[in-house]
């Protein structure tokens, strides 16, 4: 599918980055985004480090959750915010500096020529640069588990690289304070019958972000939220 | 004496689950059943004695210390849940408290 010729007026994107104790990082993701966005939103989750300060320092508007709630939490208090700016597309964004704000142009490029809702990056279908083997067959055995639970044929359930026309992220809600919410997201997609697609996005490992990124312990943990949500209904 | 007291238990318990029915449908449904088949074997042990023996548990008495767990267990499980609705008002505050207090980059007067 050719996208390049149908381009998205980038002033009309708000590009989400939830971040906790990112301090050290934040500053040059926003910068990098700030390339070819011109609004970066980035939710302090309550980090005790300098996250909001070096964010800000960065170019993005910054919000602030007085405690920690987890990154679910932090998408959508962004997503919120950015909903009541006057934008039609939302993006999340990793804040550890894995995405590729081209990767976005990419994706928004690719809404605005098949008039679908949302744009999931797939690493899958992209590429990845210094990704362990045990991360990738973790990451295989969400994306089998999330087809079976939501319907939907996603080839990378756990990206946190998405586009949603502005429809889209008015319909979907984030209940799903820590990282569940990944799952949740593409449950709502299924639930709300949203028109989805999915992009190959090249994701970027480095130490940094392989020491920041899901354990097995922390799939169980989704696991366990998942379910105990499912209870409460 | 002792029936009657239990009885009573159960009933709190009972009142309790239906209570719980607008929270979640499943904690509430399997209370009130559990106080119920607790509250039969009380009266009728000689059921318990009958039942335990086709479930394959022995005694009757392991029976009701078994729907006593159930109904133990079904309790911490609704606490937990009570604790995430209380997580989720939390969230809503803190929501609110982070939107409405936007810090804007130097020079930018276009957030709320």
């Amino acid at each position: 599918m050719t996208t390049a010729a149908v381009s998205v007026n980038s002033k009309r994107v708000a590009i989400v980055i939830a971040a906790y104790n990112e301090g050290s990082v934040i500053a040059d993701v926003v910068r990098d985004a700030l390339r070819l966005f011109p609004l970066i939103v980035v939710v302090d989750d309550g980090s005790p480090d300098d996250t909001g300060a070096a964010a800000l320092l960065g170019g993005a508007v910054v919000l602030r959750h007085p405690i920690n709630l987890g990154q679910g939490a932090a998408l959508q208090t962004g997503i919120e915010y950015a909903l009541g700016q006057d934008v039609d597309f939302v993006v999340t964004f990793d804040a550890d500096g894995q995405h590729r704000p081209e990767d976005v142009q990419k994706m928004l490029g690719t809404l605005a020529a098949n008039g679908k809702q949302v744009a999931l990056g797939s690493r899958f279908l992209g590429e990845t640069v210094g990704m362990p083997a045990s991360r990738r067959w973790l990451l295989k055995a969400a994306t089998v588990f999330t087809r079976i639970t939501t319907g939907l044929r996603v080839t990378d359930a756990h990206n946190g690289l998405r586009t949603f026309r502005r429809d889209a992220a008015q319909a979907i809600t984030i209940r799903q304070n820590r990282m569940a919410h990944a799952s949740e997201i593409l449950e709502e997609i299924g639930r709300k019958k949203l028109t989805y697609c999915e992009v190959p996005v090249t994701i970027r490992y480095t130490d940094y972000s392989k020491a920041k990124g899901q354990s097995g312990l922390g799939a169980f943990n989704i696991l366990i939220d998942l379910l105990v949500a499912r209870i409460r209904k | 004496m002792i029936k009657i007291f239990l009885s009573l238990l159960g009933l709190i318990v009972i009142a309790y689950g239906a209570r719980e029915w607008r929270n979640s449908r499943l904690v509430s449904l399997l209370l009130v059943v559990c106080s119920l088949a607790a509250g039969v074997l009380v009266w009728f042990p000689a059921w318990s004695d009958q039942l335990a023996h086709l479930a394959g548990v022995g005694r009757g008495a392991d029976m009701i210390l078994y729907c006593y767990s159930a109904i133990s267990f079904l309790m911490i499980l609704n606490l937990g849940l009570k604790q995430r609705d209380l997580h989720q008002s939390t969230t809503r505050l803190a929501r609110y408290i982070a939107i409405t207090t936007p810090r804007l980059p130097k020079g930018d007067s276009s957030g709320k």
